[in-house]
């Protein structure tokens, strides 16, 4: 239906157009096509629809245990880039998550004032990490995301703000700097939101009717000069928000020391590096970062939140028909991995082994078509608690068009 | 369509070719990369507008071609990327410049020495993963770029005029 309106849309413009070139300046030759089909394909095509989507089984195997698997759609997203000039543009992803979920996941809009500045605010992605930016699912390896881009960036960690990106051809560097809005850490249901299992991951707004006491500050270097090469320095900086701001009268000490329990300063900073080579790829990313206040905020919330945590992994991947003539890629991975919540904590909390975890995975991609994978894999997951390894097995299938 | 008018009455920059709208709105770019890419260079000679791809002669400071010019543009994951293509008289393409890139995804692709690895190979065909590198992030923007380079190259055997048939 969308795509029928797109092509009429192409259609009455190219109409337009022609008829406009033709009439006024009687051109010979096949010019005033050309003119039309030029500028519609480089100006005119205005409204742009794609989307990605990921189907998923999990199963946990078990000695001696049976357990049920779980089959999930776990995202389905349309998104949509609207021009309204060579210079402004309009971009969003809605996306239904497990089915029944409704998220928007991007809608902001930008300016282009020329390729080293391009102002832009709205529903934006926070740049960290490789995945929070390009996380549609034949982007990387596995059925599932990696975990450090799960638990310790929360993938997909996108909030409202506004801020300025651009990139120097020459030399290959991107910029992005942003002021967005900061994580809830306690919510007007008196529930402090962060903790040492989920870490910031409650505590994302998604530009759902978020507040905001103090804005937090995002940014990003990625350098791409070097062929092959993709490097990522990251920051984020800011305290969290909370609801006991609101309305809170700035004269009364105790309830402004309340307030100030319910927050925690977050310092995050990421490395990350992807490297391709002949059909070889290596992608790595390190993660660290230090919560401030959290020894209020664990006593005032009852929670177990880490002063320090951090994740990394490191992954090789493979494409095995590369040498062959098939224009299909097969691409073999495999990953290692490791995040720790409870790196540190501040005195009153108890530190936690079964929140420092490893995980190896080991899989396979079938890409027949580019944007289109069929993925299996095998995860074997193992905390500091545990005893031995826990094993999955996972199968899905992934599209981005 | 002020822009529109603009182009047709030719007041889209100052050129031996003004009715052509890659040529003039990139004309002082491509003569600028030209002059780099080769210090004989002399002037670009319109040969043919096919679909939205504009063929230029390149000629020496002596007059004789030195070179096929293709202004074009390629197809991005949200948008469409306009550049410019080299190829010489033995047909083998020798510069790859993106003009201008739209979008804020895959600029990556204007990577020059990822289009370098065009100008060495001695195929026809030109595929991501086989004689091309895949580059991080910019997955849809590089099968666009090729998709058009092997276009191009298709459409440079058996285009009269053009420098390759020349040779």
């Amino acid at each position: 239906m969308w795509l029928k309106l797109i092509t009429m849309k192409r259609l009455i413009y190219s109409f337009f157009i022609s008829v406009a070139a033709l009439s006024v300046f009687g051109q010979q030759d096949n010019s005033p096509q050309n003119l039309a089909s030029t500028l519609i394909s480089n100006t005119a095509q205005k409204l742009n629809i794609g989307g990605y989507a990921q189907v998923d089984m999990t199963s946990q195997l078990q000695s001696g245990k049976r357990s049920n698997a779980s089959l999930d759609v776990s995202r389905m997203v349309i998104s949509m880039g609207y021009r309204f000039s060579d210079k402004t543009q309009f971009l969003t992803e809605v996306e239904f998550e497990h089915v029944k979920e409704l998220y928007v996941e991007q809608a902001f809009l930008n300016h282009t004032f020329n390729d080293a500045l391009s102002f832009r605010a709205g529903l934006m992605l926070i740049p960290m990490g490789i995945i929070n930016e390009y996380h549609e699912p034949t982007a990387f390896n596995g059925v599932l995301r990696p975990m450090v881009d799960n638990t310790i960036v929360p993938t997909t960690w996108r909030e409202i703000g506004a801020g300025f990106t651009g990139r120097f051809q020459d030399i290959g560097l991107k910029y992005q700097v942003y002021l967005v809005n900061g994580f809830s850490s306690y919510g007007s249901d008196g529930k402090g939101t962060l903790n040492g299992s989920g870490y910031l991951r409650n505590g994302r707004q998604r530009g759902a009717k978020s507040f905001l006491s103090a804005p937090n500050l995002s940014a990003k270097l990625d350098y791409f000069g070097i062929m092959g090469l993709k490097i990522g320095l990251a920051g984020y900086f800011g305290d969290t928000q909370s609801a006991l701001f609101n309305n809170l009268d700035k004269s009364d000490g105790a309830l402004t020391a309340r307030a100030d329990s319910s927050i925690v300063g977050i310092a995050m900073v990421g490395l990350d590096a992807r490297y391709s080579w002949k059909g070889f790829q290596a992608r790595g990313q390190i993660i660290y970062a230090k919560q401030s206040n959290s020894s209020a905020y664990n006593s005032f919330t009852h929670g177990d939140l880490g002063s320090a945590v951090t994740g990394y992994y490191i992954e090789e991947s493979y494409n095995a028909f590369r040498l062959t003539s098939s224009s299909h890629q097969l691409n073999v991975f495999c990953r290692f991995e490791h995040y720790d919540t409870h790196l540190e904590v501040e005195p009153g909390t108890s530190r936690q082994d079964k929140f420092s975890v490893n995980e190896y995975v080991f899989g396979l991609g079938w890409k027949p078509a580019e944007g289109a994978v069929f993925k299996v894999d095998a995860r074997m997951r193992k905390s500091k608690a545990d005893s031995s390894f826990t094993t999955y097995l996972n199968a899905g299938i992934g599209v981005w068009f | 369509m002020i822009r529109l008018l603009i182009i047709l009455l030719g007041f889209g920059g100052v050129s031996a070719t003004p009715d052509q709208p890659f040529w003039a709105a990139y004309n002082k770019q491509v003569t600028k990369e030209l002059t780099v890419w080769s210090d004989i260079f002399n002037k670009a000679e319109h040969i043919k507008t096919t679909d939205t791809r504009e063929f230029y002669r390149i000629l020496s400071r002596s007059g004789e071609t030195a070179g096929t010019l293709v202004l074009t543009s390629a197809q991005g994951r949200f948008e469409r990327f306009d550049l410019m293509v080299v190829i010489d008289p033995a047909g083998k393409i020798s510069l790859i410049r993106i003009l201008k890139y739209r979008s804020e995804y895959g600029s990556e692709v204007t990577n020059k020495k990822w289009l370098a690895q065009f100008y060495t190979k001695p195929d026809s065909t030109f595929a991501l993963h086989k004689n091309i590198d895949a580059i991080s992030g910019a997955t849809y923007s590089s099968h666009g770029l090729i998709d058009e380079i092997n276009f191009i190259m298709d459409q440079m055997t058996d285009f009269p005029g053009s420098a390759a048939t020349l040779r």
